[in-house]
């Protein structure tokens, strides 16, 4: 956030896991200090409001459940306490969505995300949802059930990571022109390396070859040559965020649904 | 860094689609975005691709080595490609001016229509296969270092398609929840089914969607649960429904 814009784009058109289309791009200039000044004005007295489950939560929770019954084959008893469960963690996940105006900790890397309704959520619902549910899961069954569930849920998560450095990848290969040996050393880095990054968030950047997400640029840098180095620099000067957003419409046609609205 | 989210300030960056062209008054500059994306002026976009010539020049030397000669040879010709690039937006250009100020929807269409190509050409790409560098390439190398080319070429492509392939399975995945022996199966069916892919990122999920609706599906109903089914169903039903789409995008360019 120097001299330059900072720019947001959100891509509109998840539903439910991705799609790509109406992209509208949201932009403010980090110098706007008045509009700044104003946000935080809004940000003060906001009355207390009971939590709510965010409906836009409660498609993810039914992803992951569906995964659950088909990962660890619970018995229907299990299944019907592993709902129960996952319904109070549900409410237990309003305390993600945050307010209009309410300013949120964000570190250069982070995936965003919005709700259907432009809901800000404050950190990535994909994993809080698995987090949470791996959590209530542990009490409810076996201990066979729970390690077949780890085992795949940590492939799962590594798939995602491997698509989505692979994103990553490519965006860096396109602007320095990778050698083998580079592709290798900085995939491994990201690999292990960058947490945060989410594939949907990605994908908008994906959609928008124009936009580089922000990096972290200690896992990219030391594998690049000097002139490499310096192409980085200028590539990267501009910063650019984008913000994933949830659509609560179910266009998959996955229609298992354990959470009803 | 905290963001304070109230203070965002709405831009309606929609230029790039004839959709938004509500306002009657189309001009020159509007037409020039929707070949540049909004993003780049015309001049801006020169720059880069000049700068692409490096690039592409510095690709083809991580697999053969070139000489200066060699190197400024493949400049020249990626300046011939820019420059026939920028005729045709001129050619473009001059069509659009002369297409007057009455800008009625149809003829909005009409304008866009003129712009699509060129747009699509900028993102695919001014160096592929068919351009001068390339054929310039081709006639500067020796028989070893056109092999050497051409393997290169195939772990690039099958890179792009272990990508999108992964790309597509991660996110379906996400909706349809798949386990790990799903996923894999899944996964090397697409790679086997997949064809050419370009560098076109954009539309990729619609094209590995569009691929697998091609794939007969006795071929994968049995990797798959009822509910699963019925939701790949849907998808494949969505990729055969983007073929126009992806058609006029060039990425079934392969296709007879």
């Amino acid at each position: 956030m120097r001299q330059v814009a900072l720019i947001f784009i959100l891509l509109l058109w998840f539903d439910r896991g991705v799609a790509f289309g109406q992209v509208v791009i949201k932009a403010v200039r980090a110098q706007a200090a008045p509009l700044k000044a104003a946000a935080i004005e809004e940000i003060k007295d906001k009355p207390d409001k009971p939590p709510q489950a965010p409906e836009c939560l409660r498609p993810l929770i039914n992803a992951e459940l569906s995964f659950v019954k088909r990962v660890c084959e619970p018995t229907d008893e299990q299944m019907t306490a592993i709902v129960e469960a996952a319904k109070e963690a549900h409410k237990a996940m309003a305390s993600i969505i945050t307010e209009q105006g309410q300013a949120i900790a964000w570190r250069p890397g982070d995936a965003m995300f919005m709700g259907p309704n432009q809901e800000r959520i404050s950190t990535n619902p994909f994993r809080r949802v698995r987090e949470d549910i791996a959590k209530l899961l542990k009490p409810l069954i076996s201990a066979e059930q729970y390690a077949k569930y780890t085992e795949e849920a940590e492939l799962r998560d590594l798939y995602e990571q491997d698509a989505a450095v692979g994103i990553v990848l490519d965006m860096i290969d396109s602007r320095l022109v990778l050698s083998v040996d580079q592709r290798n050393e900085i995939e491994k880095k990201l690999m292990t390396g960058w947490k945060e990054l989410d594939l949907l968030w990605l994908q908008n950047y994906r959609h928008n070859p124009q936009y580089m997400p922000t990096m972290p640029d200690q896992l990219i840098t030391p594998s690049l040559s000097a002139s490499q180095r310096a192409l980085w620099t200028a590539a990267t000067q501009q910063k650019v965020t984008m913000y994933a957003n949830l659509n609560q419409g179910n266009s998959s046609g996955f229609t298992e649904e354990w959470i009803k609205p | 860094m905290r963001i304070v989210w109230q203070s965002l300030v709405v831009i309606n960056c929609l230029i790039s689609s004839p959709l938004l062209a509500q306002n009657p008054t189309i001009g020159i500059e509007q037409f020039d975005s929707w070949i540049f994306q909004g993003t780049l002026n015309r001049d801006q976009a020169k720059t880069t691709l000049e700068s692409r010539i490096d690039l592409e020049i510095t690709r083809i030397s991580q697999t053969v080595s070139l000489t200066e000669e060699q190197k400024e040879r493949l400049k020249l010709a990626g300046r011939g490609d820019i420059k026939r690039f920028y005729d045709r937006v001129e050619k473009a250009r001059q069509k659009f001016l002369s297409m007057g100020e009455q800008w009625e929807q149809n003829r909005i269409n009409e304008a866009y229509q003129l712009a699509v190509p060129l747009q699509q050409e900028l993102r695919n790409g001014l160096f592929g296969e068919t351009s001068l560098l390339q054929k310039v390439v081709v006639s500067t190398v020796d028989e070893e270092q056109a092999e050497a080319m051409r393997q290169e070429a195939e772990r690039q492509m099958r890179l792009r398609k272990e990508s999108a392939v992964k790309v597509f399975v991660a996110n379906l995945g996400r909706q349809v929840p798949l386990t790990s022996a799903q996923r894999t199966k899944l996964t090397d069916l697409l790679l086997e089914k997949m064809k050419s892919i370009g560098r076109e990122d954009a539309y990729i999920y619609y094209l590995v969607s569009y691929r697998l609706s091609e794939v007969p599906r006795d071929s994968y109903s049995t990797m798959f649960d009822e509910m699963q089914l019925k939701a790949i169903d849907q998808a494949t039903r969505q990729g055969k429904g983007m073929k126009a789409m992806l058609k006029q995008q060039g990425l079934l360019d392969d296709e007879l």
